[in-house]
């Protein structure tokens, strides 16, 4: 059991970690990204690409997630930055159309098998006290909650607060002088460094590939989901919780339950959890 | 517009019972209380309310046509209280509105606006229109020759197909005017129809409301901050002031009085009156 | 703006004097009239021809042409749910999917095939009305989401459900045949048929009052209920005719492949099934046909293509949002404000009146 909660919270830190990534785009930019995997795994292939090139690791990870960053920075400025006039509809399609051409641009350069990004740590194991954790659980586990508590102090930060303010709302944030434009794109960044780092947790662990990003991603939204798209810690804390069903679901029902009890999951806090869902209907603005 | 002002609705007159009454009504939000034990019996004719901004005019009319739920009291259309009522059961008693800011299908013509009014004149259902039934193209063509007549009335007749985006925003608020006049209301409910019109648009919004009024005993509550308006057609005002009603009666007496005047209207108008 | 319809036409000779004195722009109202009759006539014309083809075609187009149709009738609906009622309601695929299995394991029961379409319609309509009903709670993403989810819930459940639906392996079709006319030609028919029947309707009820709420609830949210419109209501109405309409495609699509299988059903159909939205124009009345041309051509252009298609496909889609964020319809509309062909069509709409008054 306890070893099935150990999975569960290595994978739920990716699940959240994506969360996370979705969420930041979606409260400065409005967006919700469905190529965030995709960018994570571009950016972790490059790495691999470098790391089987002989450069140490250390130096590789850092191009991954200047790359990671600089290509989400890129899509906001080059895609989606004049469509946010045309509403909701042309945004959700094309960040989905991104996301299918990113998905095939990788599999035409690299193919479809799985890959994998090797650690230093990569295949040792400890023992405490009967459990078998592997480095690569540790790391995963402590780059993730210090990235949630990174993004939380950034969103305290003053730059973070504006961000807040864009979020509330576009127009008075206008007003009071914020620039939406810089912030979307540093948010787009963030979210690329997040999703980067995130797919990269995966790979030194386990094998990333085109599908793994496929349903990465739906994981990502549902922790999203959780956190109603707003709630950095609730995106973090849902993130946790769907890794630990999902592998008590996978080792005591069935791996095929997975993905159902997912959606089970997005139904029911989208149903039972309304609090932060009603912003749509302001009758202040009657 | 004096001959209405006399004869139909001296506020207390007998024949005009309310048509919509508040009583007692409360409402807060989050422990802000906005309105504190508002008591407004509206009558036939027209019945002005006034008030600094934020004193909770637009509230009023949202917990008249049930957006709001009022926290205590009562508001009774016709003798019956329709508190709890949702917006769309108000609005098939008779009750019509129109918004601060105007609310229009934005790419649809005027006229097509104008008709979106008219929800619960039409006799037919969605399926005799799917079918083209003869009932159903009556309908359509007596309520677009309706639409038409009440755009014209206004003063918006010439421009019946344009799109209601491209219309200046007094002209918007004007169609919204028709829009709920469509309804062929009991109760209509305005809010700052006149704000961001020119002179001789408030002209023709008296015209044409006066004229709507005058063979009909409906009942029109005008929110308003133009004094000389609400002088014009409303032979009785409520002030409203922090959530409060603090005086209400013939305008003339109303805007005279000191309580009102240091209130809201400040020294200026009183020297000017 | 939308025609003024037939109501008019009565109206338009009384009224005419009037109407030219008041300008170039009053004068859009009778001639909208004649351009509707214009329309008909080509509706008439193009079905005639589509009735054809099956005579002059050869198999591969045959198809080619009838998937366009099945698609064009899902994306009526789909049409109806985003593009007017403003929901992005991401279920359809799955309804679609319903409306496929529905009919096959229907006509295994012995259901003639016929009878199968109105009821997979029926029972999608009713499903869609369930899976609507976080609409009462959640608007824009957090519905998208919510339907999305549960979408995928129900191909899973096709997926799991192996009695019935033979599970990810797929179920085979019966082919309904018309007596004396072979399979492919007589799928083309009654899809053709049901298109035709589908597009009237829909058309008809859209440019009326029907058409009109909907759009107020889009446009005016819950401020609606003050015109007396129950908000909500017309959102599960919404739901339900677009799930009815969706099974009702799918049903014909189970005909046209002769096989279903739950990954026919995935993402790879919701997004050419938003590509066909969105390329037609939310909101307009026959974008659904151009979108599903241009996908279906779009897919089949790039069958051979593999990974490359992938790439063509979303660069193709990406190209599209940027250059028309408003769908290819916007460029029809462009091109029609245009102050050139303003100018052609206003002195046509002039000389059509100087025959009039003659
Ligand atoms: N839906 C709401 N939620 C919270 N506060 C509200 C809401 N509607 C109105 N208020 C508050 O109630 C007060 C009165 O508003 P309003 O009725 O719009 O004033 P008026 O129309 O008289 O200018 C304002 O302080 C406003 O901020
Ligand atoms: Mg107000």
């Amino acid at each position: 059991m306890l070893q099935t909660v150990l999975s569960g919270l290595e994978s739920g830190s990716w699940f959240a970690l994506l969360g996370l990534a979705i969420v930041v785009v979606m409260k400065a930019a409005d967006v919700p990204n469905f190529a965030m995997a995709e960018i994570g795994l571009v950016a972790t292939y490059v790495g691999t690409v470098l790391n089987a090139a002989g450069i140490s690791f250390w130096p590789a990870v850092v191009v991954t997630l200047v790359i990671g960053t600089l290509l989400a920075i890129v899509i906001d400025l080059a895609l989606m930055r004049k469509l946010a006039k045309h509403g909701h509809f042309p945004l959700l399609l094309m960040t989905i159309g991104l996301s299918l051409a990113l998905n095939a641009l990788i599999g035409l350069i690299w193919g479809h098998e799985p890959r994998s990004f090797t650690a230093p740590w990569s295949g040792n194991h400890l023992d405490v006290g009967g459990l078998d954790v592997s480095w690569a659980q540790v790391v995963t586990i402590v780059v993730g909650a210090l990235g949630a508590i990174g993004i939380t102090a950034f969103f305290r930060s003053p730059m973070g607060a504006q961000m807040r303010a864009v979020a509330e709302n576009r127009e008075t944030a206008r007003l009071i002088g914020v620039n939406a434009g810089r912030l979307s794109a540093i948010a787009w960044g963030l979210g690329g460094l997040i999703a980067s780092t995130a797919v990269m947790l995966q790979a030194q662990s386990t094998l990333v590939s085109t599908h793994s990003a496929a349903s990465l991603i739906i994981y990502g939204f549902v922790a999203a989901t959780m956190g109603g798209f707003v709630s950095l810690f609730g995106t973090f804390a849902g993130g946790l919780a769907l890794g630990i069903i999902q592998q008590v679901v996978g080792t005591y029902i069935s791996t095929s339950a997975q993905f159902a009890v997912a959606l089970l999951a997005v139904f029911l806090v989208l149903m039972l959890r309304p609090g932060g869902f009603t912003k749509g209907m302001r009758l202040r603005d009657v | 517009m004096t001959p209405m002002d006399t004869s139909t609705a001296t506020p207390d007159s007998a024949a005009g019972h309310p048509v919509v009454e508040l009583d007692g009504i409360r409402m807060s939000f989050g422990g802000n209380v906005v309105l504190d034990d508002v008591t407004l019996p509206v009558r036939p004719g027209f019945t002005g309310l006034i008030g600094p901004n934020g004193a909770g005019k637009t509230t009023c009319l949202n917990v008249i046509s049930g957006y709001l739920r009022p926290d205590q009291g009562d508001v009774r259309l016709g003798g019956r209280s329709v508190v709890g009522g949702s917006a769309h059961q108000i609005a098939r008693l008779g009750v019509s509105r129109t918004f601060q800011t105007p609310r229009l299908i934005p790419h649809l013509s005027a006229t097509e606006n104008v008709l979106t009014g008219a929800g619960r004149h039409y006799r037919g259902g969605h399926l005799s229109e799917l079918f083209g039934l003869p009932a159903a193209r009556r309908d359509e063509r007596r309520l677009r020759g309706q639409a038409r007549d009440l755009l014209e009335t206004f003063g918006l007749g010439e421009h019946p197909g344009r799109a209601a985006s491209r219309f200046p925003i007094g002209s918007q608020k004007i169609i919204e005017v028709a829009r709920a006049l469509l309804n062929e209301p009991r109760l209509l409910l305005l809010d700052e129809p006149a704000a961001g019109l020119g002179a001789e648009d408030v002209d023709r919004l008296v015209t044409g409301l006066t004229d709507w009024a005058a063979d009909r005993d409906a009942a029109v509550l005008i929110i308003e901050h133009d004094l000389e308006l609400i002088t014009r057609l409303c032979p009785a005002v409520a002030v409203l002031h922090f959530g409060r009603i603090i005086q209400s009666g013939a305008p003339a007496d109303v805007l005279r009085d000191p309580v009102v005047v240091e209130a809201y209207l400040g020294a200026d108008f009183a020297a000017g009156d | 703006m939308s025609e003024p319809g037939r109501a008019t036409a009565t109206t338009t000779h009384t009224e005419d004097p009037t109407m030219v004195t008041a300008g170039a722009e009053a004068v859009t109202e009778p001639s909208a009239h004649a351009v509707g009759r214009t329309k008909g006539l080509v509706a008439v014309v193009a079905l005639l021809l589509l009735f054809a083809a099956p005579f002059v075609l050869n198999s591969y187009l045959l198809f080619v042409l009838n998937l366009t149709l099945v698609y064009a009738v899902a994306t009526l609906g789909f049409n109806l749910l985003v593009g007017w009622s403003g929901q992005i309601g991401l279920a359809h695929a799955a309804l679609f999917a319903i409306g496929a299995y529905g009919s096959a394991i229907a006509m295994e029961q012995g259901v003639p095939f016929l009878v199968t379409i109105p009821l997979v319609g029926l029972a999608a309509g009713g499903l869609a009305v369930l899976i609507g009903f976080p609409a009462i709670r959640l608007t824009g993403f957090f519905l998208a989401i919510a339907t999305l989810a549960l979408g995928m819930a129900i191909v899973e459940l096709l997926k799991g459900a192996r009695a019935v639906t033979g599970g990810g392996g797929g179920l085979n079709v019966e082919v309904f045949t018309l007596p004396g006319i072979n399979g492919s030609a007589s799928t083309y028919f009654v899809t053709l048929a049901v298109a035709a029947v589908a597009f009237f309707l829909v058309r008809r009820s859209l440019i009326g009052r029907f058409g009109r709420t909907l759009q107020a609830v889009r446009h005016l949210g819950q401020l609606s209920g003050s015109l007396g419109v129950s908000a909500l209501r017309y959102r599960l109405i919404a739901f339900g005719l677009s799930g009815f309409i969706a099974a009702v495609a799918g049903s014909l699509y189970g005909q046209l492949q002769t096989f279903v299988f739950p990954a026919m059903f995935e993402m790879n159909l919701l997004v050419p099934m938003l590509v066909m939205v969105f390329v037609g124009g939310a909101g307009s009345h026959w974008g659904p046909l151009i979108g599903a041309a241009f996908a279906v051509v779009l897919i089949e252009l790039f069958q051979d293509l593999g990974d490359l298609q992938a790439i063509a496909y979303g660069v193709v889609l990406m190209v599209a949002i940027a250059v028309l964020p408003g769908g290819l319809v916007s460029l029809f509309a462009t091109f029609r404000d245009s102050r050139l062909v303003g100018r052609l069509l206003a002195r046509r709409t002039a000389s059509e009146r100087s025959e009039v008054r003659a």
